[in-house]
């Protein structure tokens, strides 16, 4: 509600507790039940993290760099978003965008079919940067899921924000960034059943998805026969957190994870264990190996990442724990088209 | 302001009214050709460009169609500013003729934000082309109020406040394409000559434009 109204509603309610803010909110239902659906999916919602698009590191660069060049012009943070991916994100100097705020922007324009229709201009309120003010939001779709948000404080700046779309635009068609994007969408990203098995020659090579799963395909049946329920050690997902980047990846759902229903309670299950995990009193935790009638989880948090894995429920636990570093180390070789690297705010 | 060159204007034109009169809707008909029955709710304001070519010049018109929520409300000087024409759009088959009353209010903004007194410059634009539309005239069985009053009402009110109505109709189209093409014909077609109490003032840069471009 801060989003829409800035916490200056607080004031409103200080003068009169019987004050209705009913009228003020109307039309915003979709944005409300499409953020509450997204605690209920969105892994962003208790992680805390954002996550990318998967694309190779040269196109999120090309998409950084016209970003980042507008951003120089005046516009508070510049956000290439496909559908809730981040595609690229640059914010001015000393301006950090937190994850929980971008959770809100995404839901915000996904969520409302209007901006769909044409560029728009609206007030927003980002309440982890400044809950007390308005931010102003250039809003426009390049595709049917890939959009463009430009934030600013002046009220006034339409006019020189079309202008930045316009030459985002242009340079986003001529270095194909946004073919790229659809592309990402078809491929989809990490899944279990590509997880490297041999973990031997692999520091040599640098490692790029999209080969990785020509090398799949090319052994189609072999894999089919082994991994039909997942992935090695019967790993049927994972999650990856970041933590100095504030930002997550996780694997494609894939069998046996295939149904809604199957997704959401593992959602659950990875939501408890979050919570498992930080837990003020008891923890926090380094490793939690829990098992039950549904999966086997593991949860490993370091310095520097939180991995969250889901396994079959009768597997092995010292293999379990031997594919979790191979998850590691694969996420590292592949690091650099998963994750939004350098350019983040947050580096400021 | 409208703007001309060679027969060509630049008008910046902003629809105002109340929620679920029909403004998005009116716009999505006139740039698309396009009718949902289920528009969803404008956020802030949406712009839309579309050109029309009128007997003597070719009309380009920036659409500002705005969300008529109240929250809104003390951002629509920032859409009408400057603007050369208004479409006030109001809701025909609303009860009680609240839809209706709000127009007047939008009007009444307008006209006073046009007006210039010694201790501010106008923000909107005294020569504003101002149009009343009364939307989803396709539902007249619907109305409250019979036909002829309410018709009656708002087209004394027009000629009262120097507007020019019609009743529309996004959903059939009728009288769409007409109002716009109206208001078209209506623009001035040369810039008064210059003027620096009014026009000048009317596009000054605020302070904030200039921080926003003179970065580098």
């Amino acid at each position: 509600m801060i989003l829409i109204l800035t916490k200056s509603v607080n004031r409103c309610f200080e003068k009169n507790p019987k004050f209705d803010m009913t009228p003020l909110l109307g039309g915003t239902d979709v944005v409300f039940s499409s953020l509450i659906h997204s605690f209920s999916w969105n892994p962003a919602s208790f992680l805390h993290a954002y996550t990318c698009l998967p694309l190779a590191y040269a196109t999120r660069q090309a998409a950084g760099a016209i970003l980042q060049d507008v951003a120089d012009s005046g516009v508070l943070f510049a956000l290439l978003m496909c559908k809730y991916k981040v595609v690229s994100l640059v914010g001015a100097q000393k301006a950090s965008l937190h994850p929980d705020d971008m959770l809100l922007l995404s839901n915000f324009v996904m969520s409302s079919e209007s901006f769909r229709t044409s560029e728009s201009f609206s007030p927003i309120c980002l309440p982890r940067y400044n809950p007390m003010a308005f931010l102003y939001a250039y809003v426009h779709y390049f595709d049917v899921d890939t959009y463009l948000m430009l934030l600013t404080t002046s009220s006034d700046a339409f006019y020189h924000l079309k202008d930045c779309r316009i030459r985002i635009e242009s340079v986003l068609v001529k270095s194909n960034v946004l073919s790229e994007v659809q592309r990402s969408i078809l491929e989809g990203g990490m899944r279990v059943e590509d997880l490297p098995i041999d973990p031997l020659p692999r520091s040599s090579i640098s490692h790029h998805l999209s080969q990785q799963r020509l090398l799949t395909d090319s052994h189609e049946g072999f894999s089919e026969s082994v991994f039909g329920i997942g992935g090695p050690s019967g790993l049927w997902h994972f999650i990856y957190r970041s933590i100095y980047l504030d930002q997550y990846a996780s694997s494609e759902f894939s069998p046996p994870i295939s149904s809604p229903q199957q997704q959401k309670r593992l959602y659950r299950a990875y939501q408890k264990l979050y919570s498992s995990m930080h837990d003020k009193d008891i923890g926090p935790h380094k490793t939690q190996f829990r098992r039950d009638e549904n999966y086997v989880l593991l949860c490993w948090v370091t310095q520097d990442f939180e991995l969250y894995a889901a396994f079959d429920p009768l597997a092995d636990k010292a293999s379990a724990i031997k594919t979790c570093n191979r998850v590691c180390q694969w996420v590292k070789d592949v690091e650099n088209e998963i994750f939004l690297q350098g350019a983040s705010p947050f580096s400021w | 302001m409208a703007t001309t060159g060679n027969k060509n204007i630049n008008a910046k034109l902003v629809l105002l009214g109340d929620v679920g009169a029909g403004k998005s809707s009116l716009v999505l008909r006139f740039v698309k050709g396009q009718f949902v029955e289920f528009q969803e709710s404008t956020i802030g304001a949406a712009f839309f460009s579309q050109t029309l070519a009128v007997n003597d010049a070719t009309v380009k018109f920036e659409i500002w169609d705005t969300a008529g929520q109240e929250r809104y409300h003390s951002l629509a000087p920032m859409y009408y500013r400057g603007a050369a024409a208004a479409i006030i759009v109001y809701d025909i088959t609303n009860q009680a003729s609240a839809s209706f009353e709000r127009a007047k209010k939008w009007v009444q903004e307008l006209q006073a934000q046009g007006s210039e007194s010694y201790f501010k410059p106008p923000i909107g634009n005294p020569n504003m082309v101002m149009a009343l539309a009364g939307n989803k005239a396709d539902l007249l069985d619907a109305r409250k109020v019979t036909a002829e009053a309410s018709t009656l009402d708002a087209q004394v009110y027009a000629q009262e406040n120097g507007l020019f109505f019609m009743e529309t109709s996004a959903k059939t189209a009728s009288n769409v394409n007409d109002i716009f093409y109206e208001i078209a014909k209506r623009l001035p077609r040369v810039q008064p000559a210059p003027n620096p109490s009014g026009m000048v003032l009317m596009d000054r840069p605020t302070e904030r434009t200039v921080t926003t471009s003179c970065c580098s």
